[in-house]
């Protein structure tokens, strides 16, 4: 099957299902900002474990996740307690909370002597070894344990994002707003750290710490970073939590296995992150320089139409296009190149050597005049000098909409003049 | 008593191992207390936890570059990863709408990931000498050489002196960088510095505690100095020395019995430590302001009592039955809640202001002294004073100025109830018809 062996599918999917099912509830997390919380709750569920495993000696029990559930509680209910002391702040009560509660878990682990929890495997996981862990169902195996418990999780998570749509939403994006409507966020809120702790529970065994922290941020941040809406957003982490895991066994594969596989994952979430970091179309941040370019570009274009615009409108002799340039302090090459391509675009004509607008660079250019010479004398009407509106009109003659224009104007009383006395164009007819 | 004798037999040991690990906690704890105070202030106590994560990386790769565990070479990497993470975190925030704690988050779990990815792949090639790099994870005080004593100490020196020689523009830094920036200082500059310092406490502090009770240090014990003082320096101060207390607690825990590691005990007596500030601080701590409301409580219904002695004085009788105090108080009371309370403690409330002096008990009848009077006045002034006030000043109806009144008159002060008189013109009557008392100066209470 596309050249992977089916153990290996295993362990994408469970890979998927830990990286959807932590992405979808991470994303909760990025937009309450408490990412962080994540962190915490992972650490701090380790006293809870050892508890329970100290009390019932078993290491696979429904107490073990009572236990760490329990602590994930606390967690955010002993930051709430430090934060009340008003000195502190709520990241560092996080950090007293979780470290401490770690600090505990290990202690204890030291003094457990029947417990056998490798904390090496907590961190790094095992899922390569997922697979072997069968579940049999009278006789036929029917996949890896792992897969049905994560699952399970998952669908829990679904349902539980689906059924607490509304109030996740509210007490994400105005709390005092869902409190006012009776939403309780309060209680969403311990529900939502409740499901953080189960997720990050089921998740542990099979992929380590590290990859369930990872998880919880990564894919609701990169998710974040490419849409505006909640619903996608959640939609977005999904797939990109199971894109993770994919690049991410292909990583380990590149490596012969020889890599811990949610090392590679997390690597390839990192990796992912940048590239959205880089491209994401409304926030990354090189099509934000791409755009800053094509913005320099088109002003660019829109200055040399003015000024062949008041070249002509100063009716003296035409200019080649060499004059033209060094009389208006075009010195760039990038000039050069522009009014090139707006003389093949046939905005601008050479003839004889000497260059104009075409009637269609004329046009253009008018209509730039238009609301350049309207801005300027809106601000000579607003009461600044007539000499100190020309850089404000250079900027805005770019953005000011045809409708705007006509509003200025009809404000203005339609005037003939720009407060250097120069004449205002008037509208053009359009479509002739 | 076995305690004791186990402390005095720590300090007189001759091993050294055990003095050289109790040294180096030591300082460990002067060393995270200082920096953290910083960390804790400008918000930042968990850039520590990123860049401790973000240091894993380093490690293995100076590993892998070198081929040697030399301490030295693995503390280069992983401040070089550490400090690179700690960058990227505000680079993050500044182009993209992504918050401070989602790419602290992102930076510590995807660093961290790839330090694992990187050290699975050292361990699998096997050269037997990888063994102990993942003590930079999780620590092994109990390890500690002379050597890493020394770093710590050298560091701890060193750290403590910038600090004195900088204090006025770490300070400036701490509470106003915009004004700092304002007087010409390289913020910047410091800001960059005190993350460098951090940094180096961090990766220093890895070795014998290990990556989460590093940041446990950095954060306990400047939170439960912040509980004590307000001002930076005793901060400063108080802060290294309860580090240095939990790393003594540390170290002397850990050998009372076998296997329990030394880092994480320290980090629970940092705990313990803040978690008693939380409690007793006289600041903000919760008992104190359990016991300060409830004095307040106390306060406020001895003085109802002395209001209602005064409305029977009033009416001209000269002494009240100790029981209708209770009826009387009963029904002007208006928080049923207080008014339990009130009833059930009654007599001890009327004892104590009889052992004040203010009221004077003979058999069954109650009767205020000369000072009670005194202070009955002041109150029952300062409660008309204010009907009057909100009635002419703030144009409020008068049947509903008693109950602010009722509130107020408590925490009114003297110099407030003069003004008050002078710009009512020394009124005679409040808006119900009752003449407000005239205090004579001399015989007021100071």
């Amino acid at each position: 099957m596309l050249g992977f062996e089916i153990h290996e599918i295993w362990i994408m999917a469970i890979g998927a299902l830990v990286c959807a099912s932590c992405g979808l509830l991470g994303c909760f997390l990025i937009l309450k900002k408490l990412s962080l919380m994540g962190d915490a709750i992972s650490h701090s569920v380790l006293p809870g474990i050892v508890i329970a495993v100290m009390l019932t000696g078993k290491i696979h029990s429904l107490w073990v996740l009572l236990g760490a559930t329990a602590m994930g509680i606390l967690t955010p209910f002993f930051t709430d307690i430090i934060k009340k002391s008003g000195l502190i702040h709520e990241d560092t009560a996080i950090g007293a909370v979780f470290t401490t509660l770690f600090a505990l878990g290990v202690v204890l682990l030291s003094r457990a002597g029947n417990v056998d929890i490798d904390i090496d495997c907590v961190l790094y996981g095992e899922i390569a070894t997922t697979p072997l862990d069968v579940l049999m169902i009278s006789g036929i195996s029917a996949g890896p344990k792992a897969f049905w418990i994560l699952i399970f999780l998952f669908l829990g998570n679904m349902l539980f994002v689906f059924l607490f749509y509304k109030e996740l939403k509210l007490s994400s994006f105005d709390s005092p707003l869902a409190k006012a409507m009776g939403l309780h966020p309060e209680r969403i809120h311990y529900l939502l750290m409740a499901m953080i702790s189960i997720t990050t529970i089921a998740c542990f065994e099979s992929v380590g710490s590290i990859l369930v922290i990872a998880m919880l941020i990564v894919p609701g941040a990169c998710a974040y970073l490419l849409t505006h809406r909640l619903g996608i957003m959640l939609v977005l982490s999904v797939v990109i939590g199971i894109l993770f895991s994919i690049s991410g066994y292909a990583i380990t594969m590149a490596f012969d296995g020889n890599v811990s596989v949610s090392g590679s994952m997390t690597t390839a979430a990192g990796i992912i992150f940048f590239l959205v970091f880089l491209f994401s179309p409304s926030q990354g941040i090189l099509s934000r320089f791409w755009k800053k370019i094509q913005n320099k570009k088109s002003w660019l274009v829109d200055h040399i139409l003015l000024d062949l615009y008041r070249q002509e409108e100063k009716n003296t002799t035409l200019l080649s296009e060499k004059e033209f340039l060094t009389k208006y302090g075009y010195n760039t090459r990038q000039a050069q190149k522009t009014l090139h391509s707006l003389i093949k675009a046939k905005m601008a004509l050479t003839k004889d050597n000497t260059i104009s607008l075409s009637s269609e660079g004329k046009k253009r250019a008018q209509d730039l005049m238009r609301a350049h010479r309207l801005w300027e004398m809106y601000m000579h009407s607003l009461g600044s000098q007539s000499d100190h509106v020309h850089r404000s009109a250079s900027e805005m003659e770019h953005i000011l909409s045809p409708e705007l224009c006509e509003q200025i104007d009809t404000v203005l009383d339609h005037p003939a003049q720009d407060p250097h006395g120069k004449k205002i164009p008037g509208i053009l007819p359009r479509n002739s | 008593m076995d305690i004791v004798n186990e402390f005095f037999l720590y300090f007189s040991d001759a091993g050294s191992t055990r003095r050289i690990v109790m040294s180096g906690t030591i300082l460990l704890g002067i060393l995270s207390g200082v920096l953290g105070t910083f960390a804790v202030l400008r918000r930042q106590s968990l850039l520590g936890d990123a860049m401790a994560h973000a240091a894993l990386p380093g490690i293995c790769l100076a590993f892998l570059l070198t081929g040697q565990k030399h301490s030295f070479f693995l503390l280069v990497g992983a401040s070089i990863t550490g400090l690179l993470g700690a960058m990227l975190i505000p680079y993050i925030t500044s182009k993209t709408k992504i918050k401070t704690d989602a790419a602290m988050g992102i930076v510590l779990s995807v660093f961290f990931g790839i330090g694992i990815f990187l050290l699975t792949m050292i361990q699998q090639k096997g050269s037997g000498s990888q063994a102990g790099l993942d003590h930079f994870i999780f620590g092994k005080a109990a390890s500690l050489s002379q050597e890493d004593v020394y770093t710590i100490g050298f560091v701890c020196i060193f750290v403590i002196a910038l600090i004195l020689l900088y204090y006025k523009q770490f300070q400036i830094l701490c509470f106003d960088a915009a004004f700092g920036k304002s007087l010409g200082l390289r913020i910047r500059f410091f800001d960059s510095l005190l993350m460098l310092l951090i940094v180096i406490a961090v990766m220093v502090g890895l070795q014998a505690v290990g990556v989460v009770l590093m940041v446990a240090m950095l954060i306990l014990p400047a939170s439960a100095a912040r509980q004590w003082t307000h001002s930076l320096g005793n901060m400063l101060f108080l802060s290294g020395v309860l580090g240095a207390f939990a790393g003594i607690m540390g170290a002397f825990f850990s050998t009372l019995a076998p296997k329990i590691p030394t880092g994480p005990v320290m980090v629970l007596s940092a705990s313990f430590i803040l978690f008693f500030s939380l409690l007793f601080s006289p600041l903000h701590g919760i008992l104190p302001k359990i016991w300060r409301k409830k004095q307040q409580r106390i306060h406020t219904a001895e003085e109802h009592i002395l209001k209602d002695m005064y409305r029977a004085y009033e009416e001209k009788e000269d002494s009240v039955e100790i029981s209708s105090i209770w009826i009387a108080f009963r029904h002007d009371s208006r928080d049923t809640k207080i008014e339990n309370n009130i009833l059930s403690c009654n007599r001890k409330m009327l004892y104590h202001l009889v052992k004040k002096g203010l009221i004077i008990l003979n058999d069954n009848l109650a009767q205020l002294s000369d000072k009670g009077l005194q202070r009955a006045k002041i109150l029952v002034k300062k409660h008309r004073l204010w009907e009057l006030y909100l009635q002419t000043k703030m144009d409020i109806a008068s049947d509903h100025v008693h109950r602010d009144a009722d509130d107020i008159e408590h925490i009114l002060p003297m110099e407030v109830l003069e003004e008050l008189e002078k710009s009512l013109d020394l009124p005679k009557q409040d808006p119900h018809g009752k003449p407000i008392p005239e205090i004579h100066k001399e015989a007021q209470p100071c």
